[in-house]
């Protein structure tokens, strides 16, 4: 007898969507290193577009926009700040090429090892290995590569807009700085306290299956 | 686990198989082997009703406590006096 699993549903679009963003990011890469070796050809020029992210300091930002208030009793003075933006420019050379391959490289590892990982757990899941070491492996390393990009990733960036200003000569743009980014780090924290819940499943399903 | 199942040695008391003690009990023969190994964890009650109505014998006859010592990171599985 088998019995039904809950969230099936959920689990085959999550599945789905695992499944559409690994074909995504594979055409991705391969279309990106195509492009690398192509664009000089496809558009006969030998500047490669780039874009760093960029801060405005508060100070300057302030020119940028002046604000006055009609009424000083009901707001008073406004003034701009935490401006931020990409800055674009094109680069010569193949250099350029290979400077923004110093950021894609990492970031395209962690995109298809996370995305491996979760089309794996999913799989798995659907086919009723539900509670297995592997599978807590699995998320435990899912947390810690999450963690890992949160933590790496953004600092990479900035290594990476540093070279491209340096490279371009480009000296005194404020160039913004992220130390870590939320949108992952968090996610890792939470699939790591999954990933311990999910251990102690593992244990529990052991303990079931080796009651007779 | 100090408790030792003593199945195959009723088996052989009984003169049948574990395969047809399997079918009588009601339970597949990978999980007799479990309970016969000693990998168990547990036993049901309903099994255990079983098995001793098939081999006319009792829950004594079938499990053994055996006094072992522990080895490093063991759990002692033992309630505390």
């Amino acid at each position: 007898m088998t019995t039904a699993i809950p969230g099936r549903r959920v689990t085959r679009l999550a599945k789905v969507l695992a499944d559409v963003g690994w074909w995504l990011a594979i055409g991705g890469i391969v279309l990106a290193l195509a492009l690398s070796f192509l664009w000089p050809v496809i558009t006969g020029s030998r500047y490669w577009g780039v874009e760093i992210h960029v801060s405005i300091p508060d100070e300057t930002a302030q020119h940028l926009l002046l604000l006055t208030s009609p009424d000083t009793l009901i707001a008073r003075h406004p003034s701009l700040n935490g401006v931020e933006g990409n800055l674009r420019f094109e680069l010569f050379g193949v250099r350029s090429i290979l400077l923004e391959w110093i950021f894609a490289l990492p970031f395209f590892a962690v995109v298809v090892l996370g995305l491996f990982l979760a089309r794996s757990f999913l799989r798995d899941v659907l086919g009723r290995q539900v509670f297995s070491a592997t599978n807590a492996r699995r998320l435990t390393l899912l947390g810690w590569l999450l963690i890992g990009a949160g933590v790496a990733l953004p600092l990479l960036d900035f290594l990476h807009s540093a070279l491209l200003i340096k490279t371009a000569g480009l000296e005194g743009v404020p160039l913004s700085l992220r130390i870590w980014s939320f949108g992952t780090f968090v996610p890792g924290i939470l699939v790591l306290v999954v990933a311990a819940a999910w251990r102690y499943g593992v244990e529990l399903q052991q303990d079931r299956d080796l009651v007779v | 686990m100090a408790i030792r199942v003593n199945l195959d040695l009723m088996v052989v008391r009984r003169g049948i198989t574990l395969t047809e003690l399997a079918e009588r009990v009601g339970i597949t023969l990978p999980n007799l082997s479990v309970l016969k190994t000693n990998k168990a964890r547990g036993i049901r009650f309903r099994t255990l009703n079983a098995i001793c109505r098939e081999l006319d014998c009792q829950p004594g006859d079938l499990l053994e406590y055996v006094k072992e010592e522990l080895t490093d990171g063991e759990e002692n599985d033992e309630p505390e006096a």
